[in-house]
C-alpha cells in the first residue's frame, strides 16, 4: 500500500473527504442513474472510503459518465481536514498540495467500480464534450447538485 | 470558550429531545426542527472535533459520555424509524412560510385593485371639463382617499415581503435537510469518539 493511500485511509477515520451534505445532495439528483441505486448514507460510506469491500456496480454504458462524476467530485468537492494539512505542511507559508491525495481517492473509487485507470484517462471528459441526451441530463443534474450544496451552506440560523 | 465535547453532548441531547417530541406527536415547533439542521451544519466536519481534542486537554470521560449520547440517539432513531420517516423538512418549510407568503399576496392584490380603481377614477375625471363641478370635486376627493389607501397597502406589502425574505433566510438551509443526514453525522461522531477514547486509553497519540 502506498504512503498516500495509507494516509488517506488513516484520514478517512476522522474526516469526510466528500462532506455529508454533498453526498446527500448527489444522491438526490443522480441516484440509480449511473450506478446501482442505494441510500444517502451509503453514498457517504462509499465516497468516504468507509466500505472498501463494496463493489460499485456501474453498467458498461455508464462508464464514461461515472468517470466524469468521480473526476468532478475529486476536483470540486474532495477535501482534507485542516488538521491533516497542518500536519503535512513543511513550511507554514507553503501551499499544501492536495493533488496526490485527490488522485489516489479517484483511483480507489475506480477500483471499487472495476474501471481501469486507462479507461478513465481516455474517457473521463466524454460526458463534458458530448451533447447526447444522457450527458446533457448529467450536466444538468450536477448543476442542480451544486445549487443544493450552495443552498445548504448558504446560512446557518 | 465552552468545552466543545461538552457542548456537542448537550446539543445532541437537545436534538434527542426534539426527536422524542416528534415521536410522541407533540406540537414540535419549526424552530426546534430547524435546530436539528443547525446542529448538523455546525458539527458536520468531525475532524474539527479531533483537532479540538488534540489542542485542548479533554477528559476521557467527556468523550465516552458523548459516545454514549450518540449511541442512545442512534438507538432511538432506529427504534422509531417508521414514525420519524414522516419528518419532511420541505413540507414544514412550506407550511411555515405559507402565512408570510399569503400576507404578501393579500397586500399585493389589495394594492393592485386600488391602483386599477384609481386609474378608472382618473379617466373619468379626464372626461369632465368643468373642474369646479360637484362631480369632479367628489371624484377628486375619492381619488385622494384611494391613493392614501393604495400607498398604505404598498407599504404593507413591502414590509410583509421583507419579513418573508428574513424568514426564508432563517430557514433556507432547513428546506434541503434530511433527518438521515443527522443520523449519519451522529454515527460518525460516535465512531470518532470511540477511536479517540481507545487511543487515549492506550496512551498513544491521536
Amino acid at each position: 500500500m502506498s504512503i498516500v493511500r495509507r494516509e488517506l485511509m488513516e484520514e478517512s477515520l476522522i474526516h469526510d473527504f466528500i462532506p455529508i451534505t454533498s453526498c446527500f445532495a448527489l444522491h438526490r439528483f443522480i441516484n440509480g442513474k449511473h450506478f446501482q441505486p442505494t441510500t444517502g448514507s451509503q453514498y457517504v460510506q462509499i465516497f468516504n472510503l468507509h466500505t472498501l469491500d463494496t463493489e460499485l456496480k456501474v453498467p458498461r454504458e455508464e462508464y464514461s459518465r461515472f468517470c466524469y462524476i468521480i473526476d468532478y467530485l475529486a476536483r470540486n468537492h474532495f477535501t482534507l481536514s485542516k488538521r491533516f494539512k497542518k500536519k503535512h505542511r513543511v513550511d507554514e507559508y507553503e501551499e499544501f498540495d492536495i493533488t496526490p491525495y485527490r488522485k489516489e481517492w479517484r483511483a480507489m473509487m475506480l477500483e471499487m467500480s472495476g474501471i481501469s485507470l486507462e479507461h478513465f484517462k481516455r474517457h473521463y471528459r466524454d460526458a463534458l464534450n458530448s451533447s447526447s441526451k444522457k450527458n446533457t441530463v448529467l450536466r444538468e443534474d450536477l448543476e442542480d447538485f451544486e445549487k443544493m450544496v450552495e443552498n445548504m451552506n448558504y446560512a446557518i440560523s | 470558550m465552552e468545552d466543545l465535547v461538552k457542548q456537542i453532548t448537550s446539543e445532541l441531547s437537545a436534538a434527542h429531545d426534539v426527536l422524542s417530541g416528534i415521536v410522541r406527536h407533540d406540537d414540535v415547533s419549526i424552530e426546534a426542527k430547524v435546530s436539528l439542521c443547525d446542529f448538523f451544519k455546525k458539527h458536520e466536519r468531525v475532524s474539527d472535533l479531533v483537532a479540538y481534542i488534540e489542542d485542548n486537554p479533554t477528559d476521557i470521560s467527556d468523550i465516552v459520555m458523548l459516545s454514549d449520547t450518540c449511541s442512545r440517539f442512534i438507538q432511538f432513531y432506529n427504534e422509531n424509524a417508521t414514525v420519524l420517516s414522516s419528518f419532511n423538512a420541505q413540507e414544514d418549510t412550506n407550511a411555515y412560510l405559507a402565512p408570510y407568503k399569503k400576507e404578501v399576496d393579500v397586500e399585493g392584490k389589495a394594492w393592485a385593485r386600488l391602483d386599477t380603481l384609481m386609474k378608472r377614477i382618473s379617466n373619468r375625471m379626464d372626461s369632465i371639463m368643468d373642474m369646479e363641478s360637484e362631480r369632479f370635486v367628489m371624484l377628486d376627493k375619492a381619488y385622494d382617499r384611494i391613493q392614501g389607501l393604495r400607498d398604505l397597502h404598498r407599504f404593507n406589502q413591502d414590509k410583509a415581503y421583507k419579513i418573508l425574505k428574513e424568514k426564508e433566510k432563517l430557514i433556507y438551509t432547513f428546506y434541503f435537510f434530511e433527518l438521515e443526514m443527522l443520523v449519519v453525522l451522529v454515527q460518525r461522531l460516535k465512531d470518532v469518539c470511540q477511536l479517540l477514547s481507545t487511543r487515549m486509553k492506550e496512551g498513544g497519540c491521536l
